[in-house]
């Protein structure tokens, strides 16, 4: 009897991950080389791997799944190896060069404090759109959307004939303030779309007015390039997927996971906020577990091999960041806002030859673990390399035995590069190192909180991902957290966020609307019908695309957002309206209240300033339709002692009091209702729980572990 | 810690290393080696023998003569002065102190003006080449740009003796 | 018999002055004795606070750097949340703030990113209140707060205010924390951030000299009144002094955090250590990268005042001369000596010894030591050379700086070249850096905003500049300035909201970059047209007759400058005939294009890169400049593909490609150009013959150079240059007529120059002449 209920891919550049739901929350991973010219390939042989543990077919399974989520690295790989479309751009004449000048910041983007500084690092990336296929046409508008320079009809044809003649892929329009005068730029689109017909091509054409119509060009332009240069190749290989998931018999319509959190289809008008990988998943993976363990405040923690992410969830919400950068690219995507640090556990570890002090990547060592794997030729000390000194990850057992540690080469690396300079003992050193990486990641958690407005004792902190459970009793320490959960099932949590995400739609607008500290009742009522003018035209965007998977308007749920500052200020908060539609005065005082509330709170009382006046800078729309999503593991509560099969035995472990004798757990046979005092290690093949001195680990009946310091 | 071949470090020399690996190179603390690896590079490159005891500029070596000497010596084997000496004042020289021979080298309006400051160019009276400009005002003494303190540089920094002649 | 301090001590401790604080230094001291303590065992012992060893961090490595981590994230976290606050693009977009932590006798612990600059100009603020007896009079307290712009006290410009806020723990002082913002108005007697127009430092804005400003974390209201009724564009004043507040509280937070975890002695002998260690590492890093010995160079800034609407003592072209020596000693010790740096002037251009030995930080952190452990220990790690009654030291009060950086980014350029040799020589070649560009042009000006209120702006489109070539690739172009190396042209679309001037133009400029070997990083320009102007006004300030930094081992330096702008035009009508009108840049200004398609009653295109206040209306247009960076090596040696390569992306125009590279070329189809090997073979061969022909043996030439200088055969200005050095030093003089081997008689005096000498007070010549 098929089970099947969800199915998550995640499309790495090498391998695909397959992740496949039962009703119960129980899932099955299959793995199979990634298949670049038709990813439905790789999908397929993946799906197979993961359904042979449950030894039955995706013939039997695929007709019984609700939903399926895509989410895959071929956007981003095409974008970063700059092996997409060819793109012609159309610019204002005499800002041909401004593309390609990368606003000087994307020289140094992604960059370490160190290079960021060190100014003979910092380096252009090529650009998307060479200088020989970007054209100029004559026109100004200024911000208020007034025409100071007419568009220069005879330019027009001249311009894009150019682009034809050298063989575009297809063409993108961005014009100065187009989001407050589209009219040019669609004059030209639509004298391109002719001209392309003329000329018997097929070449798409983007206006960055019909993409993304906010503020700051540099954004929007790049951003729209990104659409045609990457994202517009990437429709053709998820038709093949939708198309081979309907041919073995499923009937779900494919989603993707997009960079504000949400799920988009695939006949979805802005593809390139797909353009997102890994870490969001765990973000809206944790929103969920939090909506369905009533959670409102929660602080995600993911450590990786090469980086540590924090997002927030507050009040039941993601932050969003409207002008993100990735891929040392200055976007306007909504992003779900992270923050990551280099540092993880294949971070580098070295003794600053100058200055005598440890310091903890930026690089890293990634997937080769560290100078402990034979096979890896890393010669610099990793985190992992310190792990293995201290006994905390077993040799023998890492990722279930795929690859064999040698201790011995971690003991001599950690001796002659960090213990020997700093003069500590090999295990002390390595107990240095860990220490200070936790404290690093605790002052990084503590501060990204504070900077809300918030206090750890006002949040959960979530920890997943295959490094982050090993040190989270580390970098919770102290902070006061609510309560930290870790849960069991941590290692596939991104493929479960995936599934476990909405389908929803969301759409931006710029707007500057304002309103004096004391104005009177005709400039504010003005004011709220500009406003709900946006929302209704953003509203019937959603609803548009929802229509392309047959979803009727009144099946949409609709949740209006503004962006608010004081005048003249340069950043925005995004707030969600306590209301459903603007009727008077006393609605433009509640939103200047939430607005001061949430400001305040971010930036101390000190800051309010209310005499400035207030800014009305944007719209958002967000539209959600229900689907199906994965099941949270529910089991009965026995007792406190775990089972014996759970018990592997003891080993030895440095810690703060010198070698110990370490309890060593397999945490799939643990049972909910199980408690485990320090020090304690539980292992699964992808995870390790580390419940060190000064901690217990409690196994609720969700199958999430909650670790309580004494 | 880095550490690059000498293979590496010729590339290096000849500018035809990727970019990112010039970045690896600068993300990473120095390498103690490159001093010995460069040196040894550029002695093999060179086409006279005279023993290379610092490099005082493109195209340029302080080396060492059997006489006890230290020279400034070009790549095509020119020989300038003691290297305590300038080197300039015994090379050939340019100046650029009029609106067309500055036009030359920049578009109007983007070189300096005359009345106000000169270009002065230090070929090397043997292979011509370029070794170095100076922009200054008009009456400048000719500067000297480098003086190292060799001796302090092998036996206090390095702590390695110095190159020799080979007898 | 008791000194005046003892005494003065003992009134405190018995609280005789009002608003005394009382003593709130450690065990019971004077801020004031703690200083001179500090001073003199860091003296006496050549290790900061007499720390011969470091007993904390070598006893637990690991707790020390925790401690640091915590300090350093948050002092960069607090100025990253902080900046949201700010209204100024310059702040907010250009990240031209910073945050540094102090000692209580005013040494830096840590600095986020940003301005760096500013470790030693807070602290040369608070060396300010403590040398006056802040603590007996007007008292320091917890929860007060202070504010300093003062050029004088030593700030780099007016436009940098500072916020300071004492950190005590049980009574006791236990640190400052300060805040500095780029403010884009400061009241100069014209509008803009670093105005030209004010020659002395009372038209050189509002200052305020280590004031306090508030009191229990509150602003004082008449503090808000004065200062708001001081400035133009109040609305940028307003939010940057909160968001410097805001950043000092939520650093003060932290700090009070982390002596609640460590203990205030913890916290104590960390903060010596730390800056002791800072020291140490420095001195190391030096030991890598360099070589000991003597560098020498050279930098020259011009100063056009003669023909400006300036007070008559002004009316002066002259030049800023920036000679420098930097000296490695064999401890490893970084001397910098900028002797015979020649007088300081009547215009906006001075600077203070304190931003030279807090501000050369900017520079050395981007090349010699690029990690986040600059602090004072650096300072103690360094010595420098600064003449008293030079520019760089002005014995004068009524001095301005609102536009140092003119001078300061020429000065520096030669200490690049200086580092590079060493590098060079060590085989660092990546590190080569042939020099900064002059970081300018400054756009400014001012009038009435959108909104009815004053307004002033400064483009820092500047902030993307070009950089020097190294000796293994190109200098990078667009991208960076001396003083912030993380670059940023900003937003078109931002700047519109803030200016009003709109976008004509974005363009790459060729042949702004250097050429060499190795090409230096290109400059661009900006052409904005006036839209929405109301009693308006621009200006503009850069280099221009000079080339300000010079190329390395053989590469020449990046252009000049020039202005261009066009008031009184036909646009309007052009426009709507949809005729062509000056867009992008200025090509070429050989054949300049722009003047041939508008009609202006007045064109500035000339070398008066420093300029006033001039009106300015709808459908005027200005260009913005950004200068490019110098190159590395003989341009012969440059590969040809690529030189073929600068055509096409714009860095070159196509005739130098023979006459500065030797290479030939020939355009395709679509004007691309490629490049003719074997014909540039030959090219080559024939320059390096002409080179022979050209150029004589420099001994010959400096028998006729002397002839000049005997004839005194140099223009006003570079007479004025020379008198200005050697009226300060005799050094110099005498350097200078050693090389030259000039009779004893032979002098240039300033006062024989028709120039007027008002303020010129140190003359070693007045007694002996």
């Amino acid at each position: 009897m098929a089970k099947s209920q969800i199915l998550a891919i995640d499309a790495g550049g090498t391998m695909t991950d397959t992740f496949i739901i039962d009703e119960k929350g129980e899932f099955v991973v299959g793995k199979a080389q990634t298949t670049p010219k038709d990813e439905s390939i790789g999908l397929m042989e993946s799906a197979k791997d993961a359904l042979t543990y449950w030894d039955t077919t995706v013939e039997k399974e695929f007709p019984s799944l609700l939903a399926g989520v895509y989410s895959g690295t071929a956007m981003l790989n095409r974008l970063v190896s700059r092996v997409g479309q060819r793109v012609g751009l159309v610019l204002n004449k005499g800002m041909e060069d401004n593309h390609r000048m990368g606003r000087a910041v994307q020289s140094h983007l992604g960059y370490s404090y160190a290079d960021r500084i060190h100014i003979n690092t910092h380096h252009f990336d090529p650009p998307l759109v060479p200088r020989n296929l970007t054209v100029g046409i004559t026109e100004r508008v200024d911000m208020h959307g007034n025409m100071i320079i007419p568009i220069y009809e005879d330019e027009i044809r001249p311009a894009i004939q150019q682009l034809l003649d050298r063989d575009v892929e297809a063409i993108v329009i961005s014009f100065l303030h187009s989001f407050k005068y589209p009219d040019h730029e669609r004059k030209v689109r639509d004298i391109a779309k002719e001209m392309v017909k003329e000329a018997k091509k097929d070449i798409k054409v983007f206006a960055s007015v019909d993409y993304y119509p906010v503020r700051k060009e540099s954004h929007r332009t790049n951003t729209t390039i990104v659409e045609a240069y990457a994202a517009e190749p990437s429709r053709i290989s998820l038709e093949q997927i939708g198309t081979k998931l309907k041919e073995v018999g499923s009937d779900f319509d494919l989603r993707i996971m997009a960079s504000h959190g949400g799920t988009i289809s695939i006949q979805a008008n802005e593809l390139a906020r797909t353009c997102v990988s890994g870490p969001i998943g765990g973000m809206v993976g944790a929103k969920y577990l939090a909506e369905s363990l009533g959670l409102p405040n929660v602080a995600c923690s993911d450590i990786g091999g090469t980086s540590f992410d924090v997002g927030l969830i507050t009040q039941g919400e993601l932050a969003i960041d409207s002008s993100p950068d990735m891929a040392r690219l200055v976007l306007s995507l909504p992003l779900v806002s992270m923050d990551t640090t280099g540092a993880g556990t294949g971070s580098y570890v070295r003794v600053d030859p100058n200055y005598g002090n440890l310091t903890l990547g930026p690089d890293s060592a990634g997937a080769l673990v560290g100078v402990c794997n034979p096979e890896g030729g890393i010669e610099t000390v990793t985190v992992s390399d310190c792990h293995v000194v201290l006994g905390l990850i077993n040799p023998n057992n890492f990722i279930g035995g795929k690859i064999i540690l040698s201790p011995e080469k971690a003991y001599e690396a950690v001796k002659t590069q960090i213990a020997d300079p700093l003069g500590l003992s090999v295990e002390d050193a390595a107990l240095g190192v860990t220490e200070l990486l936790e404290a690093q990641l605790g002052n990084y958690l503590e501060s990204m909180i504070l900077g809300k407005g918030y206090s750890p004792a006002q949040y959960v902190c979530f920890s997943y991902g295959g490094g982050g459970p090993l040190h989270t009793a580390g970098y919770t320490k102290g902070l006061g957290f609510e309560d930290v959960l870790v849960p069991a099932w941590a290692a596939g949590f991104s493929a479960f966020g995936c599934g476990a995400a909405d389908f929803e739609y969301r759409y931006d607008k710029t707007l500057d609307l304002n309103v004096a500290e004391k104005e009177d009742s005709e400039v504010i009522l003005s004011t709220g019908k500009e406003l709900q003018s946006a929302w209704d035209e953003l509203k019937e965007k959603v609803a548009e695309e929802f229509d392309k998977n047959d979803h009727a308007e009144d099946s949409v749920r609709f949740r209006l957002f503004y962006r608010m500052q004081y005048q003249g200020q340069l950043n925005d908060l995004e707030i969600e309206a306590p209301f459903e539609r603007f009727n008077g005065v006393e609605d433009w005082d509640v939103l200047v209240k939430t607005f001061e509330e949430t400001y305040s709170r971010v930036y101390a009382k000190s800051a309010l300033s209310p005499e400035l006046g207030y800014s009305v800078t944007g719209a958002i729309v967000r539209g959600i339709v229900e689907v199906a999503k994965p099941k949270i593991p529910t089991e009965p509560l026995s007792g406190k002692t775990p089972p014996a099969e759970a018990f592997l035995g003891k080993r030895k472990v440095y810690w703060t009091d010198g070698w110990i004798d370490a309890n060593i757990y397999e945490m799939e046979k643990m049972k909910a209702g199980n408690v485990v005092g320090a020090f304690s290690i539980l292992e699964s093949t992808a995870t390790t729980l580390v419940v060190p001195t000064g901690f217990e680990a409690y196994l609720d009946e969700n199958r999430i572990f909650h670790l309580k310091e004494l | 810690m880095a550490k690059y071949n000498k293979k590496k470090i010729g590339e290096l020399i000849d500018g035809t290393l990727e970019f990112y690996e010039l970045k690896d190179m600068m993300s990473s603390h120095k390498d103690p080696e490159r001093f010995g690896t460069y040196m040894s590079v550029l002695q093999e490159r060179v086409t006279w023998d005279d023993p290379i005891i610092l490099p005082a500029g493109l195209h340029l070596y302080i080396v060492q003569k059997a006489s006890g000497d230290r020279i400034v010596k070009c790549d095509c084997g020119h020989e300038f002065c003691d290297y305590k000496d300038n080197w300039k004042l015994h090379a050939n020289i340019y100046v650029r102190d009029t609106e067309e021979k500055m036009n030359e080298i920049y578009p109007k309006l983007m070189a300096p003006d005359t009345d106000w400051q000169v270009i002065r160019e230090y070929y090397c009276p043997g292979c011509d080449t370029q070794l170095e400009v100076e922009a200054v005002t008009p009456w400048y003494p000719i500067i000297k740009d480098f003086e190292p303190d060799i001796d302090t540089f092998y036996n206090e920094w390095l702590k390695i003796p110095l190159p020799t002649v080979k007898a | 018999m008791t000194t005046k301090q003892e005494e003065l001590t003992t009134q405190i401790q018995e609280g005789v002055f009002q608003q005394s604080t009382g003593p709130i230094g450690w065990d019971g001291k004077t801020l004031k004795q703690m200083r001179k303590e500090i001073d003199e065992i860091s003296k006496e012992t050549g290790h900061y606070a007499g720390l011969k060893t470091l007993p904390f961090k070598e006893s637990d490595p690991i707790r020390f750097e925790k401690i640091f981590s915590k300090l350093r994230g948050g002092v960069v976290h607090a100025r990253e949340t902080a900046k949201k606050v700010a209204a100024s693009p310059i702040v907010e977009q250009e990240g031209e703030l910073c945050f540094s932590l102090y000692t209580p006798d005013a040494d830096s612990i840590v600095t986020s990113t940003g301005i760096i600059i500013h470790v030693g100009t807070m602290g040369a603020a608070i060396k300010y209140m403590i040398e006056n007896d802040y603590e007996v009079n007007p008292g320091i307290a917890d929860k007060d707060i202070f504010c300093n712009n003062d050029n004088h006290v030593g700030n780099v410009h007016t436009c940098d205010v500072h916020t300071l806020v004492p950190i005590f723990w049980e009574g006791e002082l236990l640190g400052w924390v300060g805040g500095v913002t780029h403010v884009i108005d400061t009241g100069a007697s014209s509008p803009g951030s670093m105005s030209v127009g004010p020659v002395n430092r009372y038209e050189d804005g509002y200052q305020v000299t280590c004031r306090k400003i508030g009191q229990n974390d509150v602003l004082s209201k008449d503090w808000l009144l004065e200062s708001t009724r001081s400035v133009r564009a109040v609305k940028y004043w307003t939010l940057d002094e909160k968001t410097r507040v805001a950043g000092c509280h939520m650093i003060r937070d932290l700090v009070l955090d982390v002596i609640r975890e460590e203990g205030p002695d913890v916290y104590k002998s960390f903060i010596r250590e730390i800056i002791e260690d800072g020291r140490r590492g420095f001195v190391n890093q030096v030991k890598t990268m360099l070589v000991p010995g003597e560098y020498r160079g050279v930098s020259f800034v011009d100063v056009p005042f003669k023909d400006l609407p300036v007070h008559d003592y002004a009316k002066v072209n002259s030049i800023m001369h920036s000679p420098s020596k930097i000296k490695v000693h064999k401890d490893a010790k970084l001397e910098i000596d900028f002797e015979g740096t020649n007088r300081w002037g009547w215009h906006s251009f001075n600077a203070t010894p304190v931003s030279i030995t807090s501000g050369i930080w900017v520079m050395l952190s981007q090349t010699l030591a690029p990690n986040d452990r600059i602090n004072d220990g650096a300072y103690y790690a360094s010595e420098f050379g600064i003449p008293l009654g030079s520019w760089l030291n002005p014995d004068d009060l009524r001095s301005a700086h609102a536009n140092t950086w003119h001078s300061l980014v020429a000065a520096w350029s030669p200490l690049w070249r200086g580092l590079s040799r060493s590098y060079f020589a060590r085989g660092y070649l990546e590190e080569v850096n042939a020099g900064n560009a002059h970081t300018t042009n400054w756009l400014q000006g001012g009038g009435i905003g959108p909104d009815g209120e004053l307004h002033a702006i400064n483009s820092f489109e500047c902030a993307a500049s070009g950089v020097g070539a190294s000796a293994v690739k190109d200098g990078i172009s667009h991208s960076a300035a001396l003083w912030n190396p993380e670059g940023d042209m900003g937003d078109m679309e931002i700047w519109e909201m803030l200016e009003p001037l709109v976008y004509l133009g974005r363009q790459i400029l060729p042949g702004s970059g250097g050429a060499g070997k190795y090409r230096g990083g290109s400059g661009w320009q900006s052409l904005r047209l006036g839209w929405g102007t109301n009693d308006w006004t621009m200006f503009v300030a850069g280099s221009g007759h000079m080339a300000t930094d010079c190329g390395l081992m053989g590469g020449y330096p990046g252009a000049a400058g020039y202005r261009y702008s066009a008031l009184d035009t036909d646009l309007k009508e052009r426009f709507a005939k949809q005729l062509p009108f000056p867009q992008g840049a200025d090509v070429d200004p050989d054949n300049p294009k722009w003047d041939t398609v508008i009609d202006a009653k007045t064109i500035h295109r000339d070398r008066q890169t420093v300029s006033t206040e001039e009106m300015f209306k709808d459908y005027d247009v200005i260009m913005n400049y950004l200068r490019g960076g110098p190159g590395f090596g003989d341009a012969l040696e440059r590969d040809p593909k690529n030189v073929a390569e600068d055509i096409n992306a714009g860095y070159v125009l196509p005739r130098y490609a023979e006459k500065v590279y030797g290479v030939a070329v020939k355009e395709g189809k679509y004007g691309e150009y490629t490049a003719d090997e074997a014909k540039t073979i030959k090219i080559r061969e024939q320059i390096r013959k002409d080179r022979a022909k050209r150029s004589i043996p420099a001994k010959e030439w400096m028998k006729q150079e002397k002839e000049r200088i005997l004839n005194k055969e140099a223009s006003p200005q570079v007479q004025h240059m020379y008198a200005g050095s050697f009226a300060l030093s005799e050094q110099f003089t005498d350097e200078f007529k050693g090389f030259w081997d000039l009779p004893k008689e032979w002098m240039v005096y300033e006062e024989d120059l028709d120039v007027p000498t008002y303020g010129a007070h140190i003359n070693r010549f007045k007694e002996n002449k």
